[in-house]
Order: C-alpha cells, then sequence, then structure tokens
C-alpha cells in the first residue's frame, strides 16, 4: 500500500512538473493566439467590406452591433456599418449567414450595401467534400497569377453585385437577373449557400425595417401581425375608396 | 550498431510505418496532400525527439511499475508545447492537421520507440533513433501524400500539374483512397521482399 | 433535452463521419482485432464501454476544472491520464470477474488506452460547436463518445466478417495479410461514402 502512495507520488510530481512547464510555455503561445482570433475576426469583415471603403480609410470604419432572432428566443448578431464616426448614414450591412449544405452547416460572411446589393461574400467555415463542395475556396491558379493576393476564389466573385434577397442558383431560376451558376457536382453547397444569404437578407430586412412583430395566442399559433403593411394597405384600401365614390358621384 | 547504421534504419529498413506498422491513423488521415505531409512529419519528429532525449535523460530515476504512465505524461508535454506552437505561428497548418495534432500523444511510434528503445540506450543514441525514426515517418508521410495529392487533385505541393481543369479520381483525397492507397504500398513492399528472398533462394 | 441533437448525433457518428472508416481514429485496433469475429465483438463492447466513460469524466474534468482555472491547454495531459486511469481500471475488473475476454483480448486491452479514437471522442466533444455556437452539453457529449463506440464496432464486426471468410480465398502472395486488409477498408470505407448528404437538419 505504501509503494502505491509512493508510486502516485511520483506520477503526481511529474505531472506537476509538466503543468508548470506548460504553464510557463503557454504565456509565450497564448497572446499570440488571441491576436490571431481578434484579427481574424476584423480581416474577415475587412474583406468583404473591400470595394466600398478605399483602402486607407478601412481601419476607421465603425461596425454596430445589432441583434438578429433566428428563432424565438434564439439570437444571433449582425453588423451596421458607418464610414467613421461622423457619418450619419449607414453604407453596408455584414452579416454571417447560415445553412446547412452537403454534410454540414456552412457559414458565409456576406456584405451588402443598404439597397442589398452583395459587396462580397466569403465562405467562413464548411465541411463540404474536398474536389466538390469544397470548391468554395478554391482561388483558380490563372487568378493567383494575375492578382497575385488579392486573387478571389471564383466562386465568391460569382456573387458579386446580385440582389441577396432574390440570389438564386442558375438550375432553379435560369431567368432571374440574380442567379449565380452552380459548382460542378455541388449544386447542393451552392443551393446551402444561396438560400441562408436569402433567409439572413430577409431577417436584416425585417430588423432595420422594424416591422412590428405581434404573437398571438399561445406558442403554436403565431401570426406576425406586419403594422406597417397593415397601415400602407389600410391607406391604400382608403384612396381606392374615396377613388371609386368619386367616379362613381361624377356619373 | 554505428552511428549511420541506427541513424537511417527507420528511412525503410525499419520504417515505423511500412514495416513496424505503427502511426497508421496519423498517416493515413494527414496524407491528403504534401505540406500536411511534411507538416505533421517535422511536428511527430520534434514530438518524438524530445520525449526520447527526455525518457533516455531519467531512465535511471525512473520507477519501473508506472513507467508508462511517466512517459505517456512526457509525451503530452511536448504534443502540447507543440499544438500551442502550431496554433500560434502556424495557424493555417494547424487547423489543415486539425484534431491529428493533439493525437500525437496517442502516435504509437513515439510511445514504442520509448519503451523499446529509448528506456534502454543512452541520450545520443536515442536521439538518434529517434530523428531517423521521424524522418522515416515523413518520408512515409510524402510517399502517401505524394501518390494521394497527385492523382487525386492534380497538385504538387498545390502547384497544379495537369493544367487547371483536372478533375481526377477524387476517392484518392477521401478516407477509402488512403486505405487504398497504403494497401497498394504495403503490397509493394511485400512483393519486392518476396522477390528479393527468391532471387536469394535460387541463389543457392 | 434536444431530441434532434441526439439523433444527429448518432447517425452523424455511425455512419456519415464513422470513427474508423471516415476520421481514421482507431486503425490499429481495427486491424489488430479484426481477424475473428468474436475477439472483434469483445474488443468493439470494451471500446464502447471506455469510450462513453472517458467522455463522461473527461466533459466534467474540463467544464469544471479546466475552464474554470484557465487551465484549457492542459487538456491534452489530463485527458490521457484520465483514460490510462481508466482502462487500468477496466483491466483489473475484467482480470477478476471476465478472465475468459480479458485473456482473449490480450494486449489490445492496454492498448486502448492508445487508440486514437478514445481521446479523439474526448476531444471532439469538447472542440465540436452547434451552427449557433454552442458547445455539446452533458447527455449530448456522452451520447456522442457512445454512439462513436457503436459505429466503431460496426466496422469492426465487418471487417472481422469479411476476413475470417477471406482466410479461404486465393489472394496474390504479396498483398496476404495487412495489404488485402487495408483494400478491404477501403472499399468499406467506400460504402460508407454512400451515406454522406443525408439531411440531418
Amino acid at each position: 500500500m505504501g509503494n502505491m502512495f509512493k508510486l502516485a507520488a511520483i506520477l503526481f510530481l511529474v505531472g506537476g512538473i509538466a503543468a508548470g512547464a506548460l504553464a510557463f510555455f503557454n504565456s509565450f503561445t497564448k497572446p499570440a493566439i488571441d491576436k490571431l482570433k481578434l484579427e481574424s475576426e476584423t480581416k474577415a469583415r475587412e474583406y468583404v467590406l473591400n470595394g466600398l471603403v478605399p483602402e486607407e480609410n478601412i481601419s476607421s470604419v465603425i461596425y454596430e452591433k445589432d441583434s438578429l432572432e433566428i428563432q424565438k428566443g434564439s439570437f444571433e448578431f449582425f453588423f451596421k456599418v458607418k464610414e467613421n464616426e461622423s457619418a450619419s448614414n449607414y453604407i453596408a450591412y455584414i452579416f454571417l449567414a447560415k445553412g446547412s449544405g452537403f454534410s454540414g452547416v456552412i457559414e458565409t460572411m456576406v456584405c451588402t450595401d443598404t439597397q442589398f446589393k452583395i459587396n462580397r461574400i466569403k465562405v467562413l467555415k464548411h465541411t463540404e467534400t474536398p474536389g466538390l463542395g469544397a470548391e468554395t475556396q478554391t482561388v483558380k491558379y490563372e487568378d493567383k497569377q494575375k492578382y497575385g493576393e488579392a486573387a478571389q476564389p471564383f466562386f465568391e466573385v460569382w456573387f458579386k453585385d446580385k440582389n441577396s434577397l432574390k440570389v438564386v442558383v442558375e438550375k432553379d431560376d435560369s431567368a432571374s437577373p440574380d442567379k449565380v451558376q452552380s459548382l460542378t457536382g455541388a449544386t447542393i453547397t451552392t443551393r446551402a449557400v444561396c438560400k441562408s444569404i436569402n433567409n439572413y437578407t430577409e431577417l436584416v430586412s425585417k430588423k432595420i425595417g422594424e416591422r412590428q412583430v405581434i404573437y398571438i395566442g399561445n406558442a403554436e399559433d403565431v401570426i406576425e401581425v406586419d403594422i406597417e403593411k397593415l397601415m400602407a394597405q389600410a391607406k391604400q384600401d382608403s384612396i381606392n375608396n374615396a377613388q371609386s365614390q368619386v367616379t362613381e358621384g361624377g356619373k | 550498431m554505428n552511428f549511420m547504421q541506427n541513424f537511417m534504419k527507420g528511412f525503410f529498413k525499419e520504417n515505423p510505418v511500412f514495416v513496424i506498422g505503427l502511426g497508421l491513423c496519423a498517416t493515413l488521415a494527414v496524407s491528403t496532400n504534401m505540406l500536411n505531409a511534411i507538416g505533421m512529419g517535422i511536428a511527430a519528429a520534434f514530438v518524438l525527439l524530445g520525449s526520447s532525449v527526455l525518457v533516455s535523460a531519467v531512465k535511471k530515476v525512473t520507477p519501473n511499475d508506472i513507467r508508462i504512465p511517466i512517459f505517456v505524461v512526457m509525451i503530452a508535454t511536448f504534443t502540447t508545447i507543440v499544438d500551442l506552437s502550431m496554433k500560434a505561428w502556424t495557424p493555417a497548418l494547424s487547423s489543415s492537421l486539425g484534431i491529428f495534432i493533439p493525437l500525437i500523444v496517442v502516435n504509437c511510434i513515439i510511445l514504442g520507440r520509448a519503451e523499446a528503445y529509448a528506456f534502454k540506450n543512452s541520450i545520443w543514441d536515442s536521439a538518434v533513433d529517434a530523428v531517423g525514426m521521424g524522418i522515416g515517418f515523413t518520408i512515409a508521410l510524402c510517399i502517401m501524400s505524394a501518390f494521394r495529392e497527385v492523382i487525386g487533385s492534380g497538385t504538387f505541393f498545390g502547384y497544379p500539374l495537369f493544367g487547371p481543369e483536372y478533375k481526377g479520381p477524387l476517392m484518392m483525397i477521401l478516407p477509402p483512397g488512403g486505405f487504398l492507397m497504403l494497401g497498394l504500398i504495403l503490397g509493394f513492399f511485400n512483393w519486392n521482399r518476396i522477390r528479393k528472398e527468391k532471387k536469394n533462394g535460387g541463389g543457392k | 433535452m434536444n431530441i434532434t441533437h441526439l439523433v444527429m448525433i448518432a447517425i452523424g457518428s455511425i455512419f456519415l463521419n464513422n470513427f474508423v472508416l471516415s476520421r481514421f481514429l482507431g486503425i490499429c485496433p481495427f486491424l489488430g482485432v479484426s481477424k475473428k469475429l468474436d475477439s472483434a465483438m469483445g474488443m468493439g463492447m470494451a471500446v464502447i464501454f471506455v469510450m462513453t466513460l472517458a467522455s463522461v469524466v473527461t466533459y466534467l474534468f474540463f467544464f469544471y476544472v479546466l475552464v474554470p482555472f484557465k487551465l484549457e491547454y492542459l487538456n491534452t495531459i489530463a485527458f490521457i491520464l484520465i483514460i490510462a486511469a481508466l482502462v487500468q481500471f477496466i483491466e483489473m475488473f475484467m482480470k477478476k470477474n471476465m478472465p475468459s475476454l480479458y485473456s482473449s483480448l490480450g494486449i489490445f486491452l492496454p492498448l486502448i488506452t492508445t487508440n486514437c479514437a478514445v481521446l479523439g471522442v474526448a476531444i471532439l466533444n469538447i472542440d465540436t460547436l452547434w451552427p449557433d455556437g454552442s458547445h455539446y452539453n452533458f447527455i449530448e457529449s456522452t451520447w456522442n463518445g457512445f454512439t462513436g463506440g457503436v459505429g466503431f464496432t460496426i466496422a469492426l464486426v465487418i471487417m472481422a466478417g469479411i476476413r475470417e471468410k477471406l482466410e479461404f480465398a486465393e489472394i496474390p502472395e504479396s498483398l496476404k495479410g495487412m495489404p488485402i486488409a487495408f483494400i478491404t477498408s477501403a472499399l468499406i470505407a467506400m460504402a460508407f461514402l454512400g451515406f454522406s448528404g443525408m439531411k440531418i437538419m
């Protein structure tokens, strides 16, 4: 029994020395790792913002965080972008669209202007098949030769200037002006990215428009009432009524 | 065994992957392209060298009964050092290799060499053996990756070999391709060995 | 308790991302023990048990000891020691209470400690995030460990069944043994690839 204690104590000691050595080492790497994390978040936002703001001013851009209600009680965030501290209008919206692709969730960072015209997208996370769905990340060799560091994955370029509320896969709607071709052999991946962008744009536009959502009845029986739409409809109805009265009165 | 023999035995004659059959998990998972292979090889070699040297250095004071857990703690420490270093200074490679960096700690090669060699030999011999085995592991990874990357994605170190429109058998960079490639390479080694034995046997 | 999450984990760990055939975790015992069907079953059961228990203990240790003290970087050391201790206890238990199974598993029982699948699932449990950014909770982690082990066992049993039959097949000399085992695994892995694309959300 005494022997067991001695062995356990030695193991404990070795473990303690190891933990101490690692704590020491960790103090070197932790600042670097944290810095990388922060940089990558800002980098992603600056990447999708590229073009809407001149290069020199990109670091003075203000990102206003606002919440998006994805489902009842479940919230995510999006950013309203101002050119700088003193600007009064927003110039862009940045949001992280999520949707399920072929083999998992695809996260796409999207930057649109205030009319929901896509500036740039960036597929941040996915678990799609290499060679098929993972081609969303591929930069074509010729592009790398031509543009060097600034070369964009060819998939992302397809989305530029499309309406984010309406962007759709060519196969699904070949007449739409906002269609994108699908990745070879990865229609599901392309469709997932498009649909997630549509969905999240809808949520952002709702939040921006600040339409009022009223829940009537219990949770299973939710009716969304758009106050503005109701008022606009009522206004239109009364105009129509007035016009028909005028026409009839004129007879 | 002299220095050169000790150093080079890990390359082919006692290659940890193809001959001894250790470290298969990492080999299959990581060998989808050359960059991953080299990165993993260097990371594993570092852990192997560090732990072999340390095990050999303290072999006189290590109680025999709990030597395996102590080896494991040492290996885990070096693995964590490599993991943190890669996260801080080579983040792209770190996320590419993913879970297989912390899994270096259960890479049978490292524990195997610690138990079979480092515990019974001098520090210098253990160090040479470790580096040799590390290089052997890297060689195995590179051979696998070369085939899988060239055939599967048509690139070599990311440089496209057959033009940008190459659409090869994707299977090679997916899991089945890994198993298949390893099976064929092992089959080749066997065939080579049998051929040599026949030649030697026939020469009598 | 989110049943959808649990179903997703089960289908994921057994079919879509099978620990052996897709994630390459647990290859050494997969090839070492799969020659006979009964030892394969025994090994599979042992692995399920260790993976589930390891998931429980490592999860609790990580979220209730390491995280509050900001010691996340010690997880590799802590996890491997916990797993080694667990396997040691299971070995002692089996030696006393199930001696036949203990002797048939031989060297492979202590080898479960270095089984990538056990440490792998422990790390996956704390690393994987749901789409909304949340970690696996305790039940989901334990379930992941259990279903991962089940997936491993299914792959192992399929392999053992095929290898038993292969004993009587005419295989070229150079492919006998390991090479044909790997080529067989390639075919099984290919079959499992067919599961991908299942809509699980």
